[in-house]
């Protein structure tokens, strides 16, 4: 259908997607306008932007990896196998894209602070510390991700023809090659979608974050937490940080998106 | 909103008007650019003398205060039954910067003067605020103290101990600064966590890992016996002086008045004892 | 447990409500047709004997081999099991080119990416379509073919791996008519070749009597009659075998657009020219539905009218099969009030006409 024919055709339908445009668009188009450009180069060039630009893309590319690595098998299960309470775990999973992510933090501190039911092991038996650290930062981030990851790999896993995977595994194909040579490309589109989704979610991530990691410059300020804090003291540096978050995760999605989320 | 005065297709406008009803909806009072959408405050008599108060006033008040400012909301409008009092916390910093930027607010409690004269200068108070209350610093430890922190100087000198401060330009932020200073010491910058707010920055210590912090003495006490509380050396710490002040232009400033009115009464003050605040210096 | 070279396999299976118990056996080299209708469970037993559903009772062995037994509690992998599993609607890997489809097997049991395409490549001459996969810049996808080419493409996929068992499930329903017409032929070359067992499932009986040796029939989940091609359609035991299978059988010769029955004098129209070289046998099919009785010589368009002699009426439900001695045997399945209209008595005789377009022919 062609832009024309929407709007002869489906005005109303128009109509409500260009408001849906527009919602998005002008809060957006609000920090462009209100950005400080000609100190930008300034405002960004400061250690403490560089280490949370820097920070930020390590913690949220290895919470996306950490989604794939874990997310894949528990999509996997819930998908493809039937296990008693399996739609309790999955409302588990789910339940992080719920919870406001400041208390996602407290139930991190419940789980992994030195008090904490494991956290409080782990550190007695190895002196072993999540909170105030990188790790922490990821582990935080890997939270709020991994229900996106899980969600879209799993439906990508429910809408595939699994009677392919039934073909392959009567040509001979061991349960492994099924999986890496039929199942993962169904799937790789969904696959795409999901690590992007959780690796934005990652960038994005504040609230669980501030709370389990803290918010120690080079360790755990990722680009939000600066943003946040600056606001008060630099409005200037908030918005041109925000600005930056905003024009990586722009180009990655796009990328992204031409290559793999639009199957044609 | 204004931004939007594109070619006039009728999509557009449209659109703009129910994007701004939303934006409004999604807000508890009127932005201060449209003091109408909220009228209705006011006297219900336009006589002098006893007056019968109504409506709504929001009260945009340091994180600090959250505890006794709630009392004396719920106190207030019982006092004054027409009337509603929102609260609103938050570093004070923050809350100057959301007033400023249109954030509805009929009357504000900072907790320093500077908060207060970012207002001023915008135009949005009319005197630099009432003095109501003082606070001090001191530091909070795990409780039974393992660490053994004693001092400012003890708190920069143990190195492997995580330290919760208000961010640097929240008035806490500022005062620890000040009280570090006074010490003559300085801790590492990667062993301190930026809290957005005071409450925030003692939730490092009595729920999170961190293992101190420098709060108001409010907070502590508020904390029970999840923290330890350290004394410092009596003028090391500065003195916070918290301000109250009516936002210029809202829309029910006799209401406004009134709940300052009642915070700068006897009961107003005893409530602020109650929750360890000190008498305006 | 069985003697047999070839299939054996008793079981049962459920799916939700529905219990589906059969056995059957099948030789080296030949083949069984399951026939029945929709939903009678043929699929199910098909996806039972490639391992892909548990049976609950019974036993499959091939070749001697215990491949499942409900009871011992032996359960060999769908991967192990060496059957080929041909699907309805072709079910290629969308990602994988037809080549390295053909290939699929032979790589997933060890050869080397260029044996098995050397192989899938010999694979694809057979069905006519190795020059289709090199064509081109890029490697020819599935998404490139049409039905008949994807059908071909999964056929070969299965034999390439040479199974034991080669298990068809609807493998022409989901083509047009003249496609599935000229798939039948090749599939049975193919199957003619095969060395294994072979398990097809079809609803269409032409299919089974193009293609199988023997027809099982499957209705409402158990086997109600199992024979050679002719014994089934000579003596169907059930209203819904003599529904399906219940048809006229002529054996001939081809002649262009006739076939020349072997039994008799007469020749048989078609309505479209055979693509059997002529004198070669052919197998015309017509059902007794399509037969029309008469009582004086019909002046129709219809070119295959011969007086016949009744020598049997036999009473079903709601219909009756006139059995026709004359020229050559014939069915034919009217209805009681055309009985009674026609005073049809054994003995009596009448006219029956089959158009052209009623007759299936092909190659026997």
């Amino acid at each position: 259908m062609t832009s024309s024919t929407l709007l002869r055709r489906r005005p109303l339908t128009a109509l409500l997607a260009a408001f849906a445009v527009a919602f998005f668009a002008i809060p957006l188009l609000a920090l462009l306008v209100r950005a400080p450009w000609s100190s930008l180069p300034e405002n960004l060039g400061t250690a403490e932007a560089r280490d949370a630009l820097r920070l930020s893309l390590v913690t949220s590319c290895s919470a996306a990896a950490l989604s794939v690595v874990f997310g894949l098998p528990l999509a996997w299960c819930l998908a493809r196998v039937e296990f008693p309470g399996r739609s309790l775990v999955r409302g588990l999973v789910l339940l992080p894209l719920v919870l406001p992510p400041v208390v996602g933090g407290v139930a991190l501190l419940g789980a992994f602070s030195r008090q904490g039911l494991v956290g409080a092991r782990l550190y007695d038996l190895f002196g072993f510390q999540l909170t105030f650290t990188t790790a922490g930062a990821v582990m935080a981030e890997t939270f709020v991700a991994l229900p996106f990851f899980v969600i879209t790999v799993e439906a990508g896993l429910r809408s595939m023809d699994r009677r392919t995977e039934e073909i392959a595994a009567t040509l001979g194909a061991d349960p492994r090659t099924v999986f890496r040579r039929v199942t993962l490309p169904a799937i790789a589109p969904s696959l795409v979608a999901g690590t992007v989704l959780a690796w934005a979610r990652a960038l994005g991530e504040f609230g669980a974050t501030v709370t389990f990691a803290g918010n120690i410059v080079g360790r755990t300020q990722t680009l939000p937490l600066a943003v946040y804090l600056q606001l008060e003291s630099n409005p200037e540096v908030a918005v041109a940080l925000s600005l930056v978050l905003m024009v990586v995760s722009l180009v990655v999605i796009v990328a992204l998106r031409d290559r793999w989320l639009v199957s044609s | 909103m204004q931004g939007c005065n594109g070619p006039g297709s009728c999509v557009k406008g449209v659109a703009t008007v129910l994007l701004a009803g939303l934006l409004l909806w999604g807000t508890t009072g009127c932005s201060s650019g449209d003091p109408s959408a909220e009228a209705t405050g006011g006297p219900a008599a336009g006589s002098d003398g006893e007056v019968e108060l109504t409506g709504t006033i929001t009260v945009s008040a340091a994180s600090s205060l959250s505890e006794a400012f709630a009392d004396l909301a719920a106190e207030f409008s019982r006092l004054h039954p027409g009337v509603e009092a929102v609260t609103n916390f938050g570093s004070s910093a923050r809350l100057a910067a959301q007033v400023r930027g249109g954030a509805p607010a009929d009357l504000v409690a900072f907790a320093d003067l500077a908060s207060v004269q970012v207002l001023a200068e915008a135009g949005l108070v009319d005197t630099d605020g009432e003095p109501f209350a003082t606070n001090e610093l001191v530091i909070v430890t795990k409780p039974g103290n393992p660490l053994g922190i004693d001092s400012p100087a003890a708190l920069a000198g143990a190195t492997d101990a995580i330290v919760s401060l208000c961010a640097a330009e929240a008035p806490c932020g500022i005062y620890s600064a000040e009280l570090l200073e006074r010490a003559g010491v300085s801790i590492a910058s990667d062993r301190v966590t930026r809290a957005q707010n005071a409450t925030a920055t003692l939730g490092a210590v009595s729920e999170g890992d961190a293992d101190a912090a420098i709060v108001y003495r409010t907070d502590a006490m508020a904390a029970g016996d999840r923290v330890e509380v350290i004394e410092v050396t009596p003028g090391d710490s500065p003195t916070a002086e918290y301000v109250i002040a009516a936002v210029s232009g809202s829309a029910n400033e006799p209401a406004a008045r009134a709940f300052i009115d009642f915070v700068l009464s006897d009961r107003g003050r005893a409530v602020l004892a109650e929750a360890g605040f000190g008498p305006p210096s | 447990m069985s003697a047999t070279e070839g299939l054996a396999a008793r079981l049962v299976v459920e799916v939700g409500t529905l219990e589906i118990r059969a056995g059957f056996e099948v030789q080296r080299g030949e083949v069984l047709a399951l026939l029945g209708p929709n939903g009678a469970g043929k699929t199910t037993i098909l996806r039972a004997m490639a391992g892909l559903q548990p049976i609950t009772e019974g036993e499959i062995t091939v070749g001697g081999v215990v491949l499942e037994d409900a009871e011992g509690e032996v359960f060999v992998e769908p991967d192990r099991r060496r059957v080929g599993l041909v699907p309805q609607d072709h079910v290629l890997f969308p990602n994988l080119s037809v080549l390295d489809n053909v290939g699929f097997g032979l790589r997933s049991r060890g050869s080397s990416t260029s044996e098995a395409r050397a192989v899938a490549r010999g694979w694809l001459e057979r069905v006519g379509l190795a020059g289709l996969a090199d064509k081109g810049q890029r490697e020819l996808s599935p998404r490139d073919l049409s039905g008949g080419q994807s059908q071909r493409v999964a056929l070969v996929r299965a034999l390439a791996t040479e199974p034991d068992l080669l298990l068809l499930d609807e493998p022409l329903s989901a083509l047009d008519v003249s496609t599935r017409a000229a798939l039948r032929r090749e599939l049975r070359a193919h199957l003619e070749a095969f060395r294994g067992c072979t398990v097809l499932v079809s609803h269409d009986p032409i299919d089974a009597l193009a293609l199988a040796d023997r027809i099982a029939v499957i209705e409402d989940g158990s086997i109600t009659q199992e024979g050679t091609v002719g014994e089934v359609s000579a003596r169907p035991r059930t209203p819904y075998v003599a529904d399906l299978v219940g048809v006229n059988l002529l054996h001939g010769r081809s002649a262009g657009a006739v076939v020349d029955l072997d039994d008799s004098r007469e020749a048989l129209a078609l309505a479209d020219e055979l693509d059997v070289a002529a004198g070669e046998p052919v197998l015309a099919v017509i059902r007794p539905r399509s037969v029309s009785l008469h009582r004086q010589r019909p002046d129709t368009s219809a070119r295959n009218s011969w007086e016949f002699t009744v020598a049997a009426l036999d009473m079903l439900a709601g219909h009756v099969r006139a059995r026709l001695a004359g020229p050559f045997d014939l069915v034919a399945e009217v209805t009681p009030a055309a009985v009674e209209d026609l005073q049809l008595r054994e003995g009596s005789p009448v006219w029956a006409s089959v158009k052209a377009t009623e007759v299936t022919a092909f190659a026997e």
